[in-house]
């Protein structure tokens, strides 16, 4: 018989246990994707933030704003490419107030211009452009709800009386982890324009582009510095230090969380050391019977690891199996649902990392039961009954 | 019957390697539960019980929180006229108008964005909340441009430390005068400044976020609250301050309540196969001692009993070494940012016997469930092929 078929075969011979076993390191695989596929998400969210822009917000933080003429100023200073405001627009769909997803006014030129990191067809933006009362959607939310290029949408919102109906220009994607996915972006006239007449030509924060990605320090310093004498003073950063200040709210939770995962492997390797003793001491007498027939303790190890190598593979397919369907279709709409969370995409290298410390445990787990068949005498083997 | 769990124990003993790797399974298991349970009910308790039962809190209609509220100073005197407020020995209604705003203090070390919560307080503030004490320092004087800082800010904002001052707008700055207690609430996570350098510093004049009332007692809420709500031109909302600071504890709590409940439901699952994977491991491995104890009489309810204990034993075990690692939590400063107001508060973990109940009856239930099939098996093995070498 084959070796390699031997080692399928002894994995088989206690069905239950083995089928047992591959079900507990799955089940822990994906407790250990879990938090992981979180943490890197919110990460990812930091690193991929392109580090060519400066954020503007209002140093009194909550409902002030900025006047609108900041964009200008902000322009005017040195080392500033472009700049675009943006204001919250707080749409919502008449009747749905439990749908929520983000939404913008702004420049919308220059916001195109900027935002390379933005996928969607020159016809596309050329349409958005061309129409004031045209809007562009993430297209995770577009799939959503069933949206469509070319459907009119009507759209209320949380913060101001009014209703819009504006026509869906284009989708998009961006390049940037789980960044703008439920978005939706429009033209900051049309927003304006139905605002209560005081709160008009109000920002949330202003978004400049700047020429040396690595000035964004420095530049801030000197927006700030520009207006530190006008009495709606300023606090400026790099556009990743928002989205670093983010991740920091949940940070330690994570952190915390992201601990437990690595902890739950060392519970994976005692699992797997567990069955792979007892699977070597019940051979005790049959590994004994192949010594004698001259196969050597290198035989003997080629099946013990082999056998590992089994079950540590169907545990990483098992587990992958069960992590994408459950993480992505059940846990993560409802972390998105209820807590508002960004969409959990298990990203690959996680899935690769946890199938990879699956085989790599079980291996380490089939190191304890093959050294004690190593220091094991022949005659001692074949004397001993399971 | 007694010699059956002693039989159990000592199985337990006898593969001790085997049993303290299951164990800290569930130990594992039991902490990532309690833990979280805890740091919830820690939030909780340190933002709801902010919050007194027997003063009521006037704000913008349909506005979440304070620093989102905003009208005119004509409403204090509204809110004074209102029946059922306390009054102190010169027959004053204790009431206080505040302005509360969130204020982004600046990049810290060019990473992360530091934002403080603003309450311009009147003369009577610490009349009005007996619970809050100044200590150290002293407190402000009205009129001047003095503040007392909240005793859980002082180790995240050393700018923010007794003696220095700050700037709350230009050429305006603000010297801390003093370090208030607020029993652990989140109060402690405020900054107090006199309600008019507040509010021109912050270019509200003449405006408040909320109006704060003592009332004579609990049962006064509702006749104090009607002629307020039903004043729809001003458009405000009365609520007890302790269910509003309850609202306000919801949001942060329930995320980490969230998270640490999806986790552990998984990692529960994996804990009952684990479990179910030794024991029948170990149902296999004594396969003939299960036979001879049959010879020796013991029925089949007594094998199942037998294992079943073991198995419920060890997660005992597991569960209480999580709790008491769980224990050990509360020693530890969580700072976070509060969801509701976007500002930074420190919580700690609140060791919370429901969330430690909770998570020991679940150990239970994995050791019940994990033992449950393979001790079937033992007890359905026959003596004689069990004996059998």
């Amino acid at each position: 018989m084959h070796l390699g078929q031997f080692v399928l075969r002894n994995a088989a011979r206690s069905p239950l246990r083995t089928s047992m076993t591959v079900l507990t390191v799955a089940i822990m695989l994906t407790a250990f994707v879990f938090p992981r596929t979180l943490v890197r998400a919110q990460r990812q969210q930091v690193e991929l933030t392109p580090n060519d822009r400066v954020l503007v917000l209002p140093k009194r933080g909550g409902r002030s704003g900025l006047p609108r003429r900041y964009r200008d100023e902000v322009r005017e200073i040195a080392g500033v490419r472009s700049t675009i405001g943006v204001r919250w627009a707080g749409l919502k769909l008449p009747g749905k107030d439990n749908v929520f997803f983000g939404s913008q006014a702004l420049d919308v030129e220059p916001f195109l211009a900027m935002h390379y990191e933005l996928v969607m067809s020159d016809a596309e933006k050329q349409a958005f452009l061309a129409d004031e009362a045209t809007i562009i959607v993430g297209r995770q939310l577009a799939r959503e709800q069933g949206w469509k290029v070319g459907d009119r949408i009507v759209f209320q919102s949380r913060a101001f009386p009014g209703e819009w109906a504006l026509t869906i220009a284009g989708t998009f994607e961006a390049n940037r982890g789980e960044w703008a996915k439920r978005q939706v972006w429009m033209h900051y006239d049309q927003l304006d324009r139905a605002v209560p007449l005081e709160q008009r030509e109000q920002l949330q924060f202003v978004t400049a582009q700047i020429f040396e990605p690595n000035q964004g320090g420095q530049i801030a310093k000197a927006i700030d510095l520009h207006f530190d004498a006008s009495p709606v003073r300023t606090v400026s950063m790099e556009d990743r230090v928002l989205w670093a200040t983010n991740v920091g709210r949940i940070g330690a939770v994570l952190a915390a969380l992201d601990l437990v995962s690595y902890l739950i492997l060392v519970v994976v390797l005692a699992i797997l050391t567990n069955t792979l003793s007892l699977n070597v001491r019940e051979r005790t007498h049959e590994f004994g019977v192949l010594r004698a027939l001259g196969f050597g303790p290198r035989h003997l190890y080629l099946l013990v690891f082999g056998e590992a190598a089994v079950i540590g593979l169907a545990g990483a397919a098992a587990g992958l199996a069960i992590t994408y369907p459950l993480l992505e279709s059940l846990i993560g709409p409802y972390l998105q649902e209820s807590l508002q969370f960004p969409p959990t995409d298990v990203p690959w290298q996680v899935a690769l990392g946890a199938a990879a410390a699956s085989v790599t445990l079980a291996m380490l787990a089939a190191g304890l039961p093959a050294a004690q068949l190593g220091r094991l005498e022949v005659r001692e083997a074949l004397g001993r009954v399971a | 019957m007694l010699g059956l769990l002693t039989y159990a124990l000592r199985s337990l003993w006898a593969r001790r390697m085997t049993t303290l790797a299951t164990a800290a399974g569930i130990a594992l298991l039991v902490f990532v539960l309690a833990a979280s349970g805890m740091l919830a009910s820690g939030m909780r308790q340190t933002i709801a019980s902010a919050g007194d039962a027997t003063r009521a809190i006037v704000m913008q209609h349909d506005q979440w929180s304070e620093s989102a509220s905003l009208f005119d100073q004509s409403v204090l005197a509204q809110v004074a006229a209102a029946p059922g407020i306390h009054r102190d020995d010169r027959g004053q209604p204790l009431v206080a108008g505040e302005l509360v705003a969130s204020h982004i203090l600046g990049v810290i070390s060019g990473e992360r964005l530091s934002t403080i919560f603003i309450r311009g307080v009147s003369g009577n503030v610490l009349q009005l909340r007996p619970e809050v004490r100044v200590a150290s320092g002293r407190a402000i004087i009205p009129g001047t441009a003095e503040a007392l800082v909240g005793k859980s800010l002082v180790p995240l904002q050393p700018d923010l430390s007794l003696g220095h001052s700050f700037e709350l707008a230009a050429g305006r700055p603000v010297t801390v005068v003093g370090v208030f207690e607020a029993g652990g609430s989140v109060l402690e996570s405020e900054v107090w400044v006199d309600l008019d350098a507040a509010r021109s510093a912050l270019g509200q004049e003449g405006k408040l976020s909320s109006v704060t009332a003592q009332l004579e007692q609990q049962e006064a809420f509702d006749g104090f609250a009607l002629p307020l709500t039903q004043d729809k031109q001003t458009g405000l909302d009365v609520a007890r301050e302790s269910a509003y600071y309850t609202k306000l504890s919801g949001g942060m709590a329930s995320v980490i309540s969230a998270l640490g409940a999806v986790e552990a439901v998984i990692f529960s699952l994996g804990a009952v196969c684990a479990t179910m994977t030794v024991f029948y491991g170990a149902v296999a491995q004594r396969r003939r001692e299960v036979g001879m104890l049959r010879a020796l009489g013991f029925g089949r309810i007594a094998i199942l009993a037998a294992f079943l204990s073991e198995s419920v034993a060890l997660a005992l075990a597991g569960g209480g070494f999580g709790v008491a690692l769980a224990l050990l939590t509360p020693w530890l400063d969580f700072a976070t940012i509060n969801f509701a107001t976007g500002t930074e508060v420190s919580f700690r973990f609140r060791p919370d016997p429901s969330a430690l109940l909770l998570a020991i009856l679940v150990a239970v239930g994995v050791g019940v469930l994990g033992g449950a099939l393979p001790a079937i098996r033992a007890a359905r093995m026959s003596p004689v092929t069990a004996m059998r070498p």
